[in-house]
């Protein structure tokens, strides 16, 4: 096991090429760190039964089914397979920058998405994924299927950084495509106009589904750790702004921190998950907070 | 201002460097891709203003770096008195450089109007003080010698000579570390330089050879007055600016007393000094370079104890007599508890012990007479007398001194001279020759006894009645007793006053003779309305020569209380006589039955004895120019006339008993007739005269000065003057006549107001001399360093060099945070 968390460092992570590895990996080495099962639940229409498996609660074992077949089996209700996971990527050119030439925030996400989508897709849930920049580019519609997994890792591979960042407009669009109660897992930098986006969340949750927010930023972005007179550039406008790093590092962090700290707030008044990420926190992090907040959920 | 060399200022122009080098190495920031910009923009804008700033900043501290390398290596050097001027304006420039670079990073900022009017208003002022004290650097240093300058000088060494300078610390007088310090000065005067030692008030002399100087510091002493230090500084300054050498300097080598420098207050020495005058058409003289060298003790060891305010209670007696010495001690700082013993030393009074054999003086050594050990009280001061006994024929000489020595001598010994000689001739001047007779008899036992004429003693007394007072020659007489006198012409009254005035003693009894034949008839009402021929010639006669009134007579009351005789002055001389004080003479047993009222007495006049009862004066002594007029208000001995109307005192009687009043009478006429016309205990300075009758004594006189030089001194009119009495000690002269060699002399003494250890506040010297000019140094290092900031300057260069590590401290620290190391740039 201290071999497989060792694993879910980014820096590691990215050797493996193959992203449905990189998924399974994590996903997997995640599970066994678990006490209980993340697939339970409350509902009281009964869906099918299923064979209990290590980490089931045993009070949801069918005492019943077990005289009959001496087997245990537990209950599934119709609840638990009917939660539909989006995963919305920003796939703005800020998405591509590293500090480290190692890992860009889309390198971090895509692991993040595909861990998710195999998480979701292993508890039998439908999951789909939409990319989006100022608008949304592309997007697979939420199945629960096997072959789900293939179809998005597919879609992510093929997936290029270009345009501004921008959360309104696709989330807008997105919420045209809802019909039901569904969980949107949104990862971006969301450099982009912070009230603009706050906004643009809450729609979704005022709507009725489950929001989640993993917020990725480089490590850079969350450290400034330049020195002396550089002139930075902006990616997605061309702008460039001379500064001399000493002068401005702390009020940078400064500026950082309240950012992150008014998005926290904004999303947690709106009881929205907001998981401030770089890319140098490993995965399992992402996905504890994803659930942490199922579990809280239920 | 000056410099090492002008051109080495053409440094300055390496100032264009740093601005080349940094607008062509200006290096372009590395462009960095940085999706966060948002949050660098709002902090980075401000930051950039800042940074451009800065980068003029750094560009302006690197030329001043070089332009402040330029000027410490041209060495600048400033007049000393304008150092501070220097460091000031320097001081200015710099504030007003921060400030303006305040406002400027203000302004750069974009802040408020207010903050920036603030350090720009602050830099603005500060510009223009600086500007103010650089102009009065540059303007007056105009005649700064030039550095290089080494050619001889013209010094003028002024010592000071004040009885402090024999202060002894650390085993050494002050006058003593003053010439060592002269000899240190002289042996650093470049060659060739002139030399003049002032130590007098009078003549300044510039020795062309240091040899010459050497002598004439040798000879320089302390003295029994304190010098006149403005008056040597001016001197000096007038001596060296006749000099043909460019340069000159004066140092005063002084312990730093305020009575030396007492005319500071009153005299402004800067024109001396600078050379400038408030006349336009006086051409301006150099400059001259004063060195005031402070020899001073520190306050905190100054010690001493001084003998003041001697009073001698005669300075003549007949031989055999004594006099009484009173002084006060006063310990002046230290440690006033001590106990300390006066002594009292006296020479032998030989007649050759004076001179040699072969004419060389011998002087004798004095010996112990007395010893007192004195407590002074918690002030520190106490009051002494000592007697000096048995004074033999002749010119005593003596010394009353401390014990034990302390640091400042000068001041612990009174040098003292008293004659002792016969009295001279007496007169009696009486109406009744009856009375004459007794009078004289009672002076002279031996009248009568049958003497041969030409054996008559010196001491003889003759009687004369008042019809001849126009015939009496009273040069003759040492001393006149005017024996119960009625009646004086104004003209007879002016010559015996004349004669007073000179040099001669008059005893006036006053008896009954004073009131005139009625009131001795028995006119009582006469006397009780005072109506007395004494007063009615109040304008001249008997009443000029007396130091009162008379306002009628007291008789002793009837109730039986007695009325006595009641000593005042117990330390007049006339007293000595007793050989006991006059305190315990049995007064008591000779009641006084009647006296004349004496009133109005003359302020100057002191009266010896005065009445039990009346609290009138008895005996009144008063000063007439040269001599002296003591009256009795009462008659003694008891004139003939009473005989038949009753005694007036018991004083005089037949019986042997009687003595106090026969002492009284006697003591009285021996005071008068040895009193000198002229005193014999001087203080330093003043002109010491002594009477020289040249039918007795000699006419030239050999005087030996305390420090041992001779000197030959004539007669002139009667008397022999001295004027150069500088030293404190005895003098003596020797005369020979013929009956052998005659000793004489006198002595001369430190006036105590002279001798004061107060030190001059410096406030004093810098109103006097100019605070740009006051250069005062203690040591030798200090005296050196002194010397040579007041010739060349001081130097600049360690505060530029100074300054100049500060910039390039700023300047790295600025620059490391503009240009990072290619390591961190990497990151």
């Amino acid at each position: 096991m201290v071999a497989v968390e060792q694993y879910l460092k980014p820096e590691l992570a990215s050797q493996i090429k193959r992203l449905d590895l990189r998924a399974q990996l994590v996903v997997k080495g995640f599970l066994q760190g678990l006490h209980a099962s993340p697939f339970h639940g409350f509902s009281v229409e009964f869906s099918e039964h299923r064979r209990y498996s290590h980490g089931d609660d045993p009070k949801d074992i069918d005492w019943l089914a077990y005289a009959k077949t001496d087997r245990y089996y537990v209950k599934k209700f119709e609840s638990e397979t009917n939660l539909t996971g989006y995963i919305m990527m920003d796939t703005s050119r800020s998405m591509a920058y590293t500090y480290r030439q190692q890992l860009t925030k889309f390198d971090y996400c895509l692991c993040l998405a595909a861990a998710l989508s195999y998480l979701m897709l292993m508890q039998q849930d439908p999951v789909g994924l939409v990319t989006f920049d100022q608008k949304i580019k592309a997007s697979i519609y939420p199945r629960s299927r096997r072959s789900q997994f293939a179809a998005i890792l597919s879609q992510l591979v093929k997936l290029k950084t270009s345009g501004k960042t921008e959360l309104r407009g696709p989330i807008q669009q997105m919420m045209a495509m809802l019909n039901h109660r569904s969980l949107i897992m949104i990862m971006s930098d969301l450099l982009t106009d912070s009230d603009s986006s706050l906004d643009a969340v809450r729609m979704l949750k005022h709507a009725g589904h489950d929001v989640i927010v993993f917020h990725v930023l480089d490590e850079a972005e969350v450290h400034f750790p330049f020195q002396g007179l550089v002139e930075l550039k902006d990616p997605e406008t061309d702008e460039i702004v001379p500064v001399n790093a000493d002068d401005i590092g702390h009020d940078y962090r400064e500026n950082v921190r309240r950012f992150r700290e008014d998005l926290k707030a904004g999303f947690s008044q709106s009881r929205i998950d907001y998981v401030p990420l770089d890319t140098s926190v490993p995965y399992d992090k992402a996905l504890m907070e994803y659930l942490i907040s199922r579990r809280n959920r239920f | 201002m000056t410099f090492l060399h002008v051109s080495l200022l053409a440094g300055c122009l390496a100032a264009l460097a740093p601005i080349i080098f940094h607008m062509l190495g200006r290096r372009q920031p590395k462009t960095l891709e940085f999706p966060a910009i948002r949050f660098v923009k709002k902090t980075a804008v401000e930051a950039q203003r800042g940074w451009s700033v800065k980068r003029w900043i750094l560009l302006a501290t690197r030329v001043l770096m070089v332009l402040l390398l330029a000027a410490a290596l041209a060495a600048p050097r400033v007049a000393s008195g304008l150092f501070a001027n220097s460091l000031l304006a320097g001081l200015l420039g710099i504030l007003a450089i921060l400030s303006s670079l305040a406002a400027i990073v203000l302004w750069g900022r974009k802040r408020g109007m207010l903050a920036i009017a603030i350090p720009a208003i602050l830099g603005l002022g500060l510009w223009l003080a600086a500007g103010f004290y650089g102009w009065a650097v540059f303007n007056r240093s105009s005649d700064t010698p030039l550095a290089n300058n080494q050619g001889p000088v013209c010094a003028a060494i002024v010592v000071d000579t004040s009885p402090t300078m024999g202060y002894k610390y650390l085993n050494h007088t002050r006058l003593e570390d003053a010439k060592e310090m002269a000899s240190w000065l002289m042996d650093r005067l470049p060659v060739g330089s002139e030399i003049a030692i002032i130590g007098s008030d009078a003549g300044g002399r510039v020795n062309q050879d240091r040899l010459s100087a050497e002598r004439q510091l040798d000879r320089v002493a302390v003295e029994g007055k304190a010098c006149d230090l403005i008056e040597r500084i001016t001197l000096a300054a007038d001596t060296v600016r006749k000099s043909k050498l460019e340069r000159r300097e004066v140092y005063v080598l002084s312990d730093m007393r305020k009575i030396a420098w007492r005319n500071a207050d009153n005299v402004d020495l800067n024109p001396f000094i600078t050379g400038e005058s408030t006349d336009a058409n006086v051409e301006k003289q150099p400059r001259i370079l004063l060195q005031i060298i402070d020899l001073g003790v520190p306050e905190k060891d100054i010690r001493n104890w001084a003998l003041e305010n001697l009073r001698l209670s005669s300075e003549s007696v007949v031989p055999g007599g004594s006099v009484t010495l009173q002084a006060d001690l006063r310990a002046l700082e230290g440690d006033i508890k001590e106990q300390l013993m006066i002594e009292l030393a006296a020479e032998p009074n030989e007649k050759k012990s004076v001179s040699g054999r072969d004419g060389q003086w011998q002087i004798p050594d004095a010996k112990l007479l007395d010893r007192q050990v004195v407590q002074p009280n918690e002030q520190g001061s106490a009051s002494i007398q000592i007697p000096w006994k048995d004074l033999a024929e002749g010119t005593n000489h003596a010394v009353l001194r401390l014990a034990r020595p302390d640091p400042l001598e000068i001041d612990n010994v009174y040098h003292l001279t008293i004659e002792a000689r016969e009295q001279g001739k007496s007169v009696v001047i009486c109406d009744d020759a009856n009375d004459g007779q007794l009078v004289a008899l009672m002076l002279d036992p031996s009248i009568g006894v049958g003497k041969d004429k030409g054996s008559e003693s010196a001491n003889s007394v003759d009687v004369e009645t008042r019809a001849r007072i126009s015939h009496i020659d009273f040069s003759k007489y040492s001393s006149v007793v005017l024996f119960n006198p009625s009646e004086l012409t104004g003209d007879e009254a002016d010559r015996i006053a004349g004669w007073v005035r000179n040099g001669g003693g008059l005893l006036i009894v006053l008896g009954p003779g004073a009131v005139g034949p009625q009131a001795i008839n028995g006119n009582a009402s006469a006397i009780a309305a005072g109506s007395t021929l004494l007063e009615k010639g109040a304008q001249g006669g008997v009443p000029s020569l007396l130091p009162g009134k008379i306002r009628g007579l007291t008789k002793s009351p009837m109730d039986g209380t007695l009325t006595v005789l009641r000593p005042v002055l117990a330390n007049h001389p006339i007293w000595s006589i007793f050989e006991r004080p006059p305190e315990e003479i049995p007064w008591v047993s000779y009641p006084v039955y009647q006296h004349w009222n004496l009133v109005d007495l003359d302020p100057a006049a002191s009266v010896i004895a005065s009445y039990t009862q009346s609290e009138l004066p008895m005996m009144v002594e008063s000063i007439r120019g040269s001599g002296r007029v003591v009256v009795m208000t009462l008659p003694y001995p008891e004139p003939s006339v009473t005989a038949s109307k009753g005694a007036w005192s018991e004083l005089y009687t037949t019986s042997s008993d009687a003595w106090p009043g026969f002492a009284l009478f006697l003591g009285t006429v021996r005071y008068l007739a040895t009193q000198n016309k002229h005193p014999l205990n001087y203080n330093v300075g003043t002109t010491a005269v002594l009477e020289n009758n040249t039918k007795e004594f000699p006419k030239t006189y050999e005087l030996r000065q305390p420090n041992g030089e001779e000197i030959r001194v004539d007669s002139e009119d009667e008397s022999i003057s001295y004027s150069f009495t500088q030293q404190p000690g005895h003098y003596r002269l020797r005369g020979i006549r013929a009956r052998g060699v005659l000793n004489r002399g006198f002595s001369v003494n430190v006036d105590r107001n002279e001798v004061s250890l107060e030190s001059v506040d410096r406030s004093v010297l810098e109103k006097s001399i100019g605070v740009e000019n006051l250069l005062i140094a203690k040591e030798r290092d200090q005296v050196q360093s002194s010397i040579g900031e007041g010739r060349y300057g001081r130097d600049l260069t360690p505060f530029l060099w100074v300054i100049l590590a500060m910039m390039v401290m700023a300047e790295q620290t600025m620059s490391s945070r503009f240009y990072t190391s290619k390591r961190k740039g990497k990151s």
